[in-house]
């Protein structure tokens, strides 16, 4: 749970390092406008070298930041935290001495400690939150106070405010009223807005971790129901072989006829069987290990098999596969299963006289493949729920044995073990075309 | 003269079906549906060989009886079939020790279900291999 909510985080971290980038180049920028077009007399040096702090603060964010994204532990999030706090309190900290250098209560760059009081109070609990409205207050009042009472000097910004409003005890108080008052309800009303946001977020993280869960218990009860299954299948169909192959005596052509069909339908059920549980290992990643193989002589030993099935239906089978492409990363039983299945698919429901290619290209860390054919096709509104377990195309012809549905199941389901996308196109009774990414080491993406 | 086989398997089903056909392709059948009676039936009856399914009622029934089989020397030799259906989940050094042909030599792995003509087949080629041996 932990966990997933780590990148939201750090994705947090980046965006506020990012901005104080951009405040530190709007800081220099408008301190010169000011200075020079404007003619107002800030302390042009003390904010160039609180910029500069500013800036080399941000470094030192980054590379703290850099560190935590390193080595995530169970304490990430707690770090992250604390780094947010160490950020905040800087940058406090720097806005008040710039407000100090260039008019103090006076200038209305007063307004910016609010953006850091809503962050604070996004990110941190109720409590802390209002620590924050505290300790800025107070930063606030000791500044005009002081320079109220002349205890620090006040820097004028002559040509702005005209007024020596620092000096008028009811304007110093009453705005340190509505800026306390503002400070509370921007962090009341934020802090509500964004802890439900979060909330919700949370359950959905939540939420999804268990459907997970839930996902795997339901794949573990599949795997073992369907072994035992696996088993009882496997002694009907041997029993029936027994009667089926006459050994026990001979049988009459009902008898013979019955027998066979028996044996046909058990043999489609054991296969079926057998590709649900090759699905649900594969959904279980009981088969995930992965090693480096020559993708040249695997696609050799895939593609030598269809050809031969192919020149029997008088189909014509094209295949291009770059020769640029080396070792790969995968699992290369899986890899090989994949390619055959969409082969065999292809000249399955390939008419005799048509065309199948397949083509394989080499692109930086991946291989993307092609297999076309100039079959039956897929009715539009049928492509989306091709992967789904139990697909069956409602346009296959009758003379034409339709697997246990599982086939491009286990072929979405490979990819997506290498960490690889697949599409499927099709114009119904012209072509289909399945295209299929993979990277050459599934490893190092994810 | 008929070569014996010794079948150990606990589905009774698998079992009485696999003796029949193994016999109407001219071998004499041994069948056992418990690992224990095994060892002893391997001492009366010397088989020529052994298919043996690994995952009986406990977990490593068939395995333990593989090593003490393959500990005795007079069985070194023998040719063995193991029949799995959990290739996949075994233990890796197990597998590996399995397909190690020093120290389990003549030992075949093969996953469940099997096409009983497969069998046979494979039975002809190990007690092929045997004999030349």
């Amino acid at each position: 749970m932990e966990k997933k909510l780590i990148p939201a985080h750090i994705h947090f971290v980046k965006w506020f390092i990012r901005i104080r980038w951009f405040a530190v180049f709007i800081l220099i920028i408008s301190n010169y406008i000011v200075k020079h077009l404007f003619n107002i007399s800030i302390q042009e040096i003390p904010v160039y070298i609180l910029s500069m702090i500013l800036f080399a603060l941000n470094v030192l964010h980054t590379i703290i930041l850099r560190r935590i994204t390193k080595k995530e532990s169970s304490k990430t999030i707690l770090i992250i935290k604390q780094e947010i706090h160490f950020q905040i309190l800087t940058d406090i900290i720097i806005l008040t001495l710039i407000l100090h250098y260039s008019g103090g209560i006076e200038n209305p760059l007063i307004l910016f400690y609010f953006f850091h009081l809503i962050i604070a109070s996004s990110i941190f609990s109720t409590l802390k939150s209002y620590l924050y409205v505290a300790f800025t207050i107070l930063l606030v009042a000791l500044l005009a106070t002081f320079e109220c009472y002349s205890f620090i000097p006040h820097y004028n910004m002559e040509g702005f405010v005209n007024h020596e409003l620092y000096k008028n005890t009811l304007f110093v108080f009453g705005t340190g009223f509505v800026f306390t008052c503002t400070s509370i309800l921007v962090v009341s009303l934020s802090h509500m807005i964004i802890s439900r946001s979060i909330k919700s977020e949370e359950t959905y993280v939540k939420s999804n971790i268990e459907l997970e869960n839930k996902d795997k218990l339901k794949n573990e009860y599949v795997l073992r129901v369907t072994h035992d299954i696996k088993g009882h299948v496997a002694a009907i169909l041997s029993c029936i072989e027994v009667i089926r192959s006459k050994i026990a005596g001979p049988l009459n052509e009902v008898q013979e006829e019955f027998a066979n069909r028996a044996f046909e339908r058990t043999e489609l059920l054991s296969s079926f069987v057998k590709n649900l549980l090759n699905l649900t290992k594969k959904r279980l990643k009981h088969d995930s290990e992965l090693e480096e193989f020559l993708f040249g002589d695997l696609i050799n030993k895939v593609v030598n098999p269809i050809q031969i099935l192919a020149r029997d239906r008088s189909i014509d089978f094209n295949i291009y596969v770059d020769k640029s492409i080396q070792m790969i990363t995968g699992n290369p039983l899986a890899i090989e299963e994949l390619y055959s299945n969409l082969l065999l698919n292809a000249v399955k429901y390939t008419p005799p006289h048509g065309h199948i290619a397949l083509t394989v290209r080499n692109r930086y860390n991946d291989i993307i493949t092609e297999i076309s054919d100039s079959g039956i096709g897929i009715p539009k509104e049928e492509l989306p729920k091709i992967f789904d377990e139990f697909y069956r195309g409602t346009n296959v012809p009758k003379d034409i044995k339709t697997g246990s549905g599982l086939g491009l199941s286990i072929v979405k389901q490979i990819v997506e073990n290498h960490n690889g996308k697949i599409w499927v196109s099709s114009e119904l009774g012209v072509w289909t075309k399945f295209t299929f990414v993979l990277p050459k080491n599934p490893a190092i993406i994810s | 003269m008929r070569k014996k086989i010794l079948l150990i398997d606990d589905d009774e089903d698998l079992l009485r079906s696999f003796q029949v056909i193994l016999e109407s392709s001219g071998f004499d059948v041994i069948a056992s549906n418990e690992g224990k009676n095994g060892f002893i039936i391997l001492k009366k009856d010397k088989p020529d060989l052994l298919v043996l399914d690994v995952m009986m009622s406990t977990k490593l029934e068939g395995y333990d009886m593989l090593r003490v089989i393959k500990n005795e020397p007079e069985y070194k030799k023998m040719p063995i079939i193991l029949l799995t259906g959990m290739r996949d989940q075994l233990e890796i050094d197990l597998l590996s020790a399995l397909e190690d042909e020093l120290l389990f030599p003549n030992v075949s792995l093969q996953d469940k279900p099997i096409d009983p003509h497969i069998l046979v087949e494979m039975i002809g080629d190990m007690l092929k291999g045997y004999d030349n041996a």
